[in-house]
């Protein structure tokens, strides 16, 4: 009896990774601020242990720079409480930590080529008795065309191309820390494609999904500060 | 020069996080011209005196313990500048009776300053930060901590020029609240707070070459505190 209990707490604990996050978008001009929120839904294949698929929602405020004209950083971070509907009672501390860079490479007929990076790490402590903490880290590497168009003084961008997602997840239980369920997203080619507008030169409204084993929206807004 | 001086920054921004610790942590300093960005790493002395909140026994009450994190800072107008810190890493540093041999380390924070009022040549802010980081114990012991800090401060600012070098002085009153929580087994956290609150602090920044500089700070809470750390000027 203590064992099958054992085997459906662990098997709880592990059909939800946490939580991984990226911040992914068109190259900035040179001297472009932009601070945002952004609200993430994922839903991937993880192996080797079960259930296999699993799905996550993570929000994280973000700051994107353009360093230079060809040169994007950006930073993420984010502080939480939440709950999830698999772990009624429970409560988890949720940080969320990640940087990127994205890189101008080329600008053909009015198409920009930028190659993109981006690294995040996210804790959920449990801070009720079960203990089942979790923690995650994802990759994204990828390439993007990036188009734009100006309509009466407002800018949609869009923008898309082949993506290397990697998420790796390990799940503790009963405090235990010297073992964890340690999870790997089982497919990580794909790609992503997203849409934004620059609304007054201010307010950057954006949209993205990212493809790897299922399609998994995110959607963001954000204040942009800018010379141009 | 220029290429020298990257690498210098470079190089004093990794020794930096190399000494990564347990966390205190607030992102402070002259207020920034409307669109400057800045991106560093700091490095933190942090010596408080803390008391138990909970009830429970004293324990050791002396936190000393360096930190350093990566920051941003941005003139999102000519008078308010925002910032920003995170980092992820490993850390083996405590003194608090549980020695966290080997530990995840997360931090975030995020802050305002604020222009008061400028009065020849002389500019008055007012800032607030508020910084959380956790250590997340990997060993059996599974001591977990977390800490949070806030900040307000009153700043009075000077800005001059020095051999072609922009210099900027900055002092006044400031609160230091830091809280830390600490979860052993399956209990309640152990939650102690940090006593002096009140204090000051002092620093000196200097840009060079209008993108890197180098800054060092003083900040008094129940003992003085030493920090220091470099950025990048965009």
């Amino acid at each position: 009896m203590k064992k099958a209990l054992t085997l459906v707490v662990l098997l709880l604990a592990t059909s939800w990774v946490g939580a991984s996050a990226q911040v992914i978008g068109p190259v900035l001009s040179k001297s472009s601020l932009e601070l945002g929120y952004i609200y993430k839904w994922y839903h991937r294949d993880m192996e080797p242990n079960t259930p296999v698929e699993k799905d996550w929602e993570v929000a994280s405020f973000f700051v994107r720079y353009g360093g230079t004209s060809r040169l994007t950083l950006s930073l993420e971070g984010g502080l939480w409480n939440v709950e999830h509907d698999d772990f009624p009672g429970m409560e988890f501390r949720r940080y969320t930590v990640g940087g990127g860079v994205g890189i101008r490479v080329l600008e053909v007929a009015g198409i920009g080529f930028s190659a993109f990076g981006h690294y995040n790490e996210v804790l959920d402590y449990d801070l009720s008795p079960p203990a089942f903490h979790k923690q995650t880290w994802g990759l994204n590497l990828g390439v993007l065309a990036e188009w734009s168009m100006t309509w009466k003084e407002q800018v949609l961008g869009i923008w898309g191309g082949p993506a290397y997602t990697l998420d790796e997840s390990k799940n503790h239980a009963w405090n235990v820390r010297t073992f964890a369920y340690e999870d790997e997203s089982a497919t990580e080619l794909g790609f992503v494609v997203g849409v934004n507008a620059v609304l007054w030169g201010r307010i950057v409204p954006s949209a993205h999904v990212v493809y790897a084993d299922y399609f998994q929206g995110r959607i963001g807004i954000a204040g942009r500060w800018s010379p141009d | 020069m220029v290429t020298r001086l990257r690498i210098i920054a470079l190089a004093a921004a990794v020794a930096l996080l190399g000494q990564l610790g347990t966390a205190n942590a607030e992102v402070i300093g002259p207020l920034l011209k409307d669109g400057a960005f800045e991106l560093g790493a700091q490095l933190r002395y942090v010596h408080r005196d803390y008391k138990e909140a909970s009830g429970s026994p004293p324990q050791n009450n002396v936190f000393d313990d360096a930190d350093g994190m990566l920051f941003f800072r941005c003139g999102v107008t000519s008078t308010a500048t925002l910032s920003g810190e995170a980092l992820v890493g490993n850390t083996k540093a405590s003194d608090w009776e549980h020695d966290c041999g080997d530990a995840r380390y997360y931090l975030v924070g995020a802050g305002l300053q604020a222009l008061l009022s400028e009065f020849r040549g002389f500019m008055c802010t007012f800032g607030i930060h508020g910084t959380a980081s956790f250590e997340f114990d990997r060993t059996e012991n599974h001591v977990d901590r977390e800490y949070q800090t806030a900040i307000g401060t009153i700043l009075v600012e000077k800005r001059f020029t020095l051999y072609g070098q922009r210099i900027d002085l900055l002092a006044g009153p400031s609160y230091w609240y830091a809280n830390e929580k600490e979860f052993r087994d399956w209990s309640f956290p152990v939650r102690s707070t940090a006593v002096d609150p009140w204090g000051g602090m002092a620093g000196i920044t200097a840009t060079l070459y209008t993108h890197y500089t180098v800054f060092g700070q003083v900040v008094y809470a129940g003992y003085f505190q030493p920090r220091f750390g470099v950025s990048y000027s965009f």
